[in-house]
């Protein structure tokens, strides 16, 4: 009996101490879209946006790349990975992070759309697949984001606003790098409040965005600056 | 694929698209397979004849599907390994993402690039050649635009009479070699031997056609001083390739040396190479065609792997 006890004080003593220790040796990173404190759905609600305004959206899709854990200054070692978050889609809005070495981490880093070196690199596959409707069939490059619907703001034809956010040349690269704090858990959520985005836009003179230039980049760094972790 | 010995080092890089027997059949069925339209009508081959060094000809701006006419004379297709950017304007950087702009311009092929993969796979055939190409039936955009790269990178052309003049196999007649030598004196800055082009972009003075308003690389880069520059193009096979200019305006190669002679016109971005007059006589610009002429490569243009891929689709399937 007292050998027993022994053996499960010393299975409790390297339990706790291991939890020190111990970090999640896979996190799954969630993206969740908001528009205020109403989470954003696609073709589903419209939202209230200025005084008597409202906002629907029909599309959101864009690229998380290079996705990867750091301590302070110091990545850990991941090799390049692409994914294309599609609002569309449930699946994609969650990414896995591998913590192979169980090593401890403070930060999530990952750069909001693709970098240029792949951006000239050629036909890729998987989620940067030309066919998945984010590579630009008229002029080289990837699209970064993709944001679309309608707002009762917008003179245009049926009110709608599309951001097409792309460009990857000097001055006007529209890639950003997101560096979020958080820690080390099994499920970290993303959260991005568009909300935000629409009150530094003025939807009446800008709502149609297609080529890269200075005012995608300006936009797309906007929507970098969206990203936070909500737990 | 040869790679001509005196070429410089291709640009596109092969590691990333290993050249393999089955993909370049499979890019060579694609490129002449209308599959790739809207309404299985137009071809590559449609604006890149392989009769007339994979250009189109008679036509100043070529056309497309239900015969809309387009905006921009297509360029001929060779040695593209070793070019840094393509279409007039620069507007695509890389080979592979090239056949994406025609494929889904409204007045080409009017298609999307998930049509085309989605037609693909319903063909046994084409289930069959990515198959012995990839080592599984699996269609995606990306094998589909590789492989037609594959094939276009084998449309190498080096072996025109100037090629073998260079190696001393042959001579030039006394009228090629004076035109040689005018044509190094006047024409080989942008025309850089042995690509005769150097890949870069030049304003060389030609003037507005104010009906279609075509400012070039400018459209792209929105910069003032890339105001009409256009691609400078390969003077390979040139005799084959008329009419010339980005909008097709020269029908004859004697137009095109007679703007050059008599022609540029002035504006803030033209090539310094063009600033100061170039002087022929008559008898010179005779020379400097018939050197020109020395570049036509009839190995390239007669030859039966870069023409339509008759086995291929002669091949009964249950489809």
């Amino acid at each position: 009996m007292r050998r027993l006890k022994f053996i499960i004080f010393s299975l409790y003593i390297f339990n706790f101490w291991g939890s020190f220790a111990r970090t999640a040796d896979l996190t799954t990173l969630i993206f969740k879209p908001f528009f205020g404190t109403e989470e954003l759905l696609l073709n589903n609600r419209w939202y209230k946006i200025g005084v008597s305004d409202s906002i629907l959206f029909s599309q959101l899709k864009f690229y998380v790349s290079n996705v990867r854990l750091a301590v302070n200054d110091g990545d850990l070692d991941r090799e390049p990975n692409y994914h294309l978050v599609d609002l569309e889609k449930k699946e994609s809005m969650k990414i896995l992070v591998e913590n192979r070495d169980d090593l401890y981490w403070n930060k999530v880093k990952f750069n909001l759309g693709v970098d240029s070196a792949t951006n000239v690199a050629g036909a890729m596959g998987f989620d940067l697949d030309p066919t998945n409707g984010m590579y630009w069939t008229w002029q080289s490059g990837y699209i970064n984001l993709k944001l679309e619907g309608k707002c009762s703001l917008c003179p245009t034809r049926k009110n709608e606003f599309i951001f097409h956010l792309g460009g990857y040349q000097s001055p006007f690269n529209s890639m950003h790098e997101i560096e979020l704090v958080a820690s080390p858990k099994e499920v970290i959520e993303i959260k991005m409040d568009f909300a935000k985005l629409f009150q530094q836009i003025n939807l009446k003179e800008q709502n149609a965005l297609m080529s890269p230039g200075k005012e995608a980049a300006r936009m797309s760094l906007l929507v970098a600056q969206l990203f936070t972790v909500a737990n | 694929m040869k790679m001509p010995e005196n070429f410089p080092e291709p640009i596109y890089d092969f590691s990333k698209n290993e050249l393999k027997k089955e993909k370049i059949e499979l890019g060579r069925a694609l490129f002449y397979d209308p599959i790739l339209s809207r309404n299985n009508t137009i071809l590559c081959a449609s604006c890149h004849s392989p009769y007339n060094a994979f250009t189109h000809v008679d036509h100043d701006l070529s056309h497309g599907i239900e015969d809309k006419i387009g905006t921009r004379n297509s360029p001929a297709l060779m040695n593209l390994a070793w070019s840094k950017s393509f279409m007039w304007d620069g507007s695509i950087h890389h080979l592979d993402m090239q056949a994406l702009a025609p494929i889904s311009h409204p007045l080409e092929m009017d298609n999307t690039l998930e049509n085309v993969v989605s037609a693909l796979n319903k063909s046994q055939l084409y289930k069959n050649a990515f198959h012995a190409a990839y080592d599984d039936s699996l269609i995606t955009g990306e094998r589909v635009l590789k492989s037609i790269s594959q094939f276009m990178l084998t449309l190498v052309s080096a072996n025109s009479k100037y090629d073998r003049v260079m190696k001393s196999s042959e001579t030039f007649t006394a009228q090629e070699e004076n035109g040689y030598k005018l044509f190094k004196t006047n024409c080989s800055s942008c025309h850089k031997e042995p690509l005769f082009t150097n890949g870069d972009f030049a304003n060389n003075g030609l003037e507005v056609d104010t009906t279609l308003n075509d400012y070039g690389k400018m459209t792209i880069t929105k910069k003032s001083n890339d105001s009409l520059k256009f691609k400078i193009p390969t003077l390979r096979n040139i005799e084959f390739s008329y009419p010339y200019m980005h909008d097709g305006r020269f029908k004859k190669l004697s137009d095109v040396i007679h703007h050059y002679a008599d022609d540029i016109q002035k504006s803030a971005t033209l090539g310094p190479e063009l600033q100061s007059l170039i002087i022929l006589t008559s008898s010179e610009r005779v020379d400097l065609l018939a050197f020109l002429l020395t570049l036509t490569d009839r190995e390239f243009l007669f030859n039966p792997d870069f023409g339509y891929p008759k086995t291929f689709f002669s091949v009964k399937t249950k489809d």
